[in-house]
């Protein structure tokens, strides 16, 4: 049933929907855009093709065939002046990282960067300007860092080059904020490249200490050459000196650190272990006792930091902490008194006050709020309310910043600052502030404190049972300390939930940081939001009702719908498009448009009417569903048979064609496949809420979902789902929040675990604990159960910790550790932990099928 | 004699892995670790020049 086409394929018509655009890969509506016998699905893509080929870059295309970027989404706005900001020195000063007026650095960060091809092109930037010296690409994090030369090429020029290549950089609110951004930046990269420092010093002792100490272990104690035990000794001395000064550095700061504001954290129990190890192998060495636990020591730094590189592994395509500046332009243009009369400039966003007329153009976000002085627009308030159709403004309306203008340009005066507007005060409020402590630090804190007092008290224990035999009672005593090992949370837990983000991250389920797989196993509540959360954004519905449609007449219609710029219409005559109907160059005449009706015009010699029923002269239909399929840009689905509604609801587009009514498009937001499971998993152990911006249209069918009325709330601002779920964590519940928008951005930050879907790896996301791609949200309760098994896994580790622990104090107790016990157990012990957390991690996915 | 000849041996083969150490830090240090996926797409790419 869902794919009844109105008339077969027409077989005289060649079918130009099965050629690909030579540059881009998209079909192409139209096939007289030509160059070299390659087809082009528009201008764009033509003229990227000629300028690639007239600079003998057409490898670009040998890479990987039809790489280019798409035209298709990007703003149609081609006006040269729309970068003039980028000649403000101010704005340039920002966005460059150095310049000498010889040479300038710049960082971009280009979205569209895709495959190998990109790669190679953008590397290859220098033939396509003399002015551009070199440029690199981070493929990763999908920035080009491009050095060039002012004199040639100014920083505008650099844009504009990328932008007609078709990579348009991503210039936003926070790429001008970059000076605090680029030091944060700086600072995580020298952390992570001392980190591999530290691990590599303690990795070269570990190994050299441990030849060192072989000698002793293999002749036994006292058989060695005393001065050879020395000298083995004043070696490993000489090689564990960096490993504690440096490596192990990390540990004595941290637990400093926590000391001195009167709290242990589990850095502690660590520092006095290690501290032990070094003292007594020291004075050990120096009495000519033993040569020392050095080869231990190095050996226990080494692991320790290789569990923490393991836990830091971070997803370097996605921000997770990004606010409304991510999506805010970085400039507006606004229409001034200049000399010549009222001048249209562009200014950067700091410098946008209250009371100046900005002209908003077709899918630009208006930046404050303002009072429309255009007689009539659309606005899609998506972002700020999760209401999915665009709204109809009248001049005089207030238009609230983060909405997003379709179709004609508009005219507005903005009353409040950007940063006082309806949707970012939002980002005033306290929860923005504050940064509680995540849930692993919570455990491991706990568990320390508890580690070193058990630890300390035994130690004391052993002291006084030994006491008037001074020596051994120092013995035993330093003996505890340096064989109990916190192993279970340093080396476990790190392994355990370091493997569960990798796990995840493949799975499509992108955390923030190992914690959030602790704060996963707490939650109880899980609130959705409904446009772009259950329903997929992108994605419609689009069902026919009515009577038959001749060839003729759906290429009247096709034509029509395309010359409309309402959303509405131009989803339908995707579909159209996709579900095969001819696409034909028409004339097109007469075209009006008449507001919140609906618009008429002449294709040929026919008259076609499209909108409301009333404009249309709609009437009862026959309830015949002649087409029905979802749009989706790239491909096609059929709509599955769960979750449809048996009335008609949703936005409807009537048309007449000749005066003749002939019937109805319903254009539905489509729900995300798997739904009914995911809520029959989750319902047995998580309460279910919807938090939604939008009308209650969908309340019926979002009903067989959510069993209890009262869970389900319409009408919310993005303030109102912050406080509900504040409300939700106040009855002691731990709140998960589904959301996809800026108007969720609250309740995400507020919510124990915030989970922002994604269409695509690199879309942009509020600030979040989790990133999920969009078709994955129907494995979320596997997640979370998999996060349970993760802290079970841990628990189980720590058991076996718990044995060896056992093992190795009742030697140290009873005074009878040696290097040898201690150079044996260790690495024993924590091989175990580490490979039993791995293994169990492995299989429990493989198992679980994640 | 055995000892002295093992102490000088060990010296030297110490000071050796001190190279590689070097050579490490040197790699950590010009930025080699820091992006692993973008020189291994970039070798990739055949040049017809």
């Amino acid at each position: 049933m869902p794919n009844l086409k109105i008339s077969p394929p027409n077989q005289d018509v060649p079918s130009t929907s099965q050629t690909h655009c030579h540059h881009c890969g998209e079909i192409c509506a139209d096939a007289s855009i030509t160059a070299d016998d390659k087809a082009f699905c528009c201008e764009g893509c033509k003229f990227v093709y000629e300028l690639l080929r007239d600079n003998n870059l057409c490898t670009y295309y040998d890479i990987s065939a039809q790489s280019g970027v798409s035209f298709k989404n990007a703003l149609p706005d081609k006006r040269r002046s729309r970068f003039d900001y980028l000649d403000d020195p101010q704005t340039q000063q920002s966005l460059l990282e150095f310049t000498n007026g010889l040479i300038a650095k710049t960082t971009f960060h280009l979205p569209q960067i895709h495959c190998s091809s990109c790669l190679w092109l953008l590397e290859k930037l220098h033939k396509l300007s003399n002015g551009i010296i070199s440029s690199r690409v981070d493929f990763m994090r999908k920035e080009v860092s491009i050095t060039f030369d002012p004199e040639q090429i100014s920083l505008r020029g650099v844009v504009e080059l990328l932008t007609t290549i078709g990579y348009e950089p991503e210039l936003r609110q926070q790429n001008i904020s970059i000076s605090s951004n680029k030091k944060q930046n700086n600072a995580t990269t020298t952390t992570a490249t001392s980190l591999y420092l530290k691990i590599g010093i303690a990795g070269f002792a570990f190994g050299n200490t441990m030849i060192f100490s072989f000698p002793e272990y293999l002749s036994g104690v006292g058989e060695l050459d005393s001065r050879l035990r020395m000298f083995f000794g004043i070696m490993s001395i000489a090689l564990a000196l960096p490993v504690l000064l440096y490596s192990a550095s990390g540990y004595f700061q941290s637990s400093w650190q926590s000391l001195k504001q009167r709290h242990i954290n589990l850095d502690v129990p660590i520092a006095i272990g290690i501290l032990a190890l070094f003292v007594r192998s020291v004075v050990e060495i120096a009495s000519g006792a033993t040569s020392g636990y050095l080869d231990s020591f190095t050996g226990l730094v080494f692991l320790l930091l290789c569990g923490k590189l393991f836990q830091q592994k971070t997803f370097d395509a996605i921000a997770f902490d990004r606010d409304y500046k991510s999506y805010f332009p970085i400039a507006v243009t606004v229409r001034r008194k200049g000399s010549s009369g009222a001048d249209e400039t562009t200014i950067p966003l700091s410098a946008l006050g209250v009371g100046e007329r900005m002209i908003i153009r077709n899918n630009e976000l208006i930046p404050a709020d303002s009072v429309l002085e255009s007689a009539v627009g659309h606005v899609d308030y998506s972002f700020v309310t999760g209401e999915s159709a665009p709204v109809e403004v009248l001049c005089g309306n207030v238009l609230y910043a983060g909405g997003r203008v379709m179709g004609a340009a508009l005219e507005m005066t903005s009353v409040k600052d950007v940063s006082q507007s309806y949707l970012t005060s939002l980002w005033n409020n306290e929860t923005f502030q504050k940064h509680p402590q995540s849930a692993l630090e919570q455990v491991s804190d706990t568990f320390g404190a508890y580690f070193t007092a058990f630890v300390l008290v035994l130690a004391g224990a052993a002291f006084l049972a030994w006491l008037p035999n001074v020596g051994t009672a120092v013995n035993a005593a330093t003996a505890v300390l340096v064989i109990a090992c916190p192993c279970a949370m340093t080396l476990a837990a790190p392994f355990a939930l370091g493997w569960t983000l990798k796990i995840f991250g493949n799975a499509g389920f992108y955390l923030k940081n190992t914690s959030v797989v602790l704060e996963l196993t707490r939650i109880n509540a899980v609130v959705f939001d409904k446009t772009g959360t259950l329903t997929n954004a992108r994605t419609n519905r689009v069902q026919y009702k009515g009577q038959g449609l001749t060839s003729h007449e759906q290429e009247y219609l096709a034509a029509a719908l395309r010359h409309s710029t309402h959303p509405l219409t131009r989803s339908i005559a995707t579909v159209m498009q996709y579900v095969g109907m001819p696409a034909a160059q028409l004339q097109i005449s007469n075209y009006e448009e008449i507001p919140s009706r609906g618009f008429q015009c002449r294709v040929e010699e026919h008259y076609v009417r499209v909108g409301s029923a009333e404009f249309v002269g709609g009437e009862t239909v026959e309830n015949t569903t002649i087409i029905s399929a979802n749009v989706h840009p790239e491909r096609l689905h059929f709509q599955s048979p769960h979750l449809e509604s048996q009335h008609l609801q949703g936005a409807q587009v009537h048309i007449a064609i000749d005066g003749a009514y002939k019937g109805l498009f319903n254009v539905n937001a489509e729900y995300r496949r798997g739904l009914a499971k995911l809520f029959s998993q989750l319902r047995p152990k998580h309460k279910l809420y919807l938090l939604s911006g939008d009308n209650d249209a969908e309340h019926d069918t979002l009903s067989d979902l959510f069993t209890d009325d009262r869970a389900m709330a319409f009408f919310q601002t993005p303030q109102d789902k912050l406080d509900c779920v504040k409300t939700l964590q106040e009855s002691g519940l731990g709140v998960a929040m589904v959301g996809d928008g800026l108007n969720d951005a609250g309740a995400l930050r507020q919510s124990n675990v915030g989970i922002a879907l994604a269409e695509e790896r690199g879309t942009f996301s509020p600030a979040c604990d989790a990133v999920m791609s969009a078709h994955k949200l129907d494995r979320l309760a596997d997640f979370i159960g998999f996060a349970g098994y993760t802290r079970r896994v841990i628990i189980a580790a720590f058991w076996i910790s718990v044995v060896y622990n056992i093992v190795g104090l009742s030697c140290a107790v009873m005074g009878l550790l040696s290097p040898l016990v201690s150079a044996v157990l260790m690495p024993v012990s924590n091989a175990t932990v580490i490979g039993f957390t791995t293994a169990a991690t492995i299989l429990g996915a493989k198992l679980r099928k994640i | 004699m055995a000892t002295e000849m093992v102490m000088i041996l060990v010296g030297f083969s110490t000071a050796f892995a001190l190279t590689f150490l070097a050579a490490f830090i040197w790699a950590v240090k010009s930025g080699q670790f820091k992006d692993n996926t973008t020189p291994a797409l970039r070798i990739l790419v055949d040049d017809k020049e």
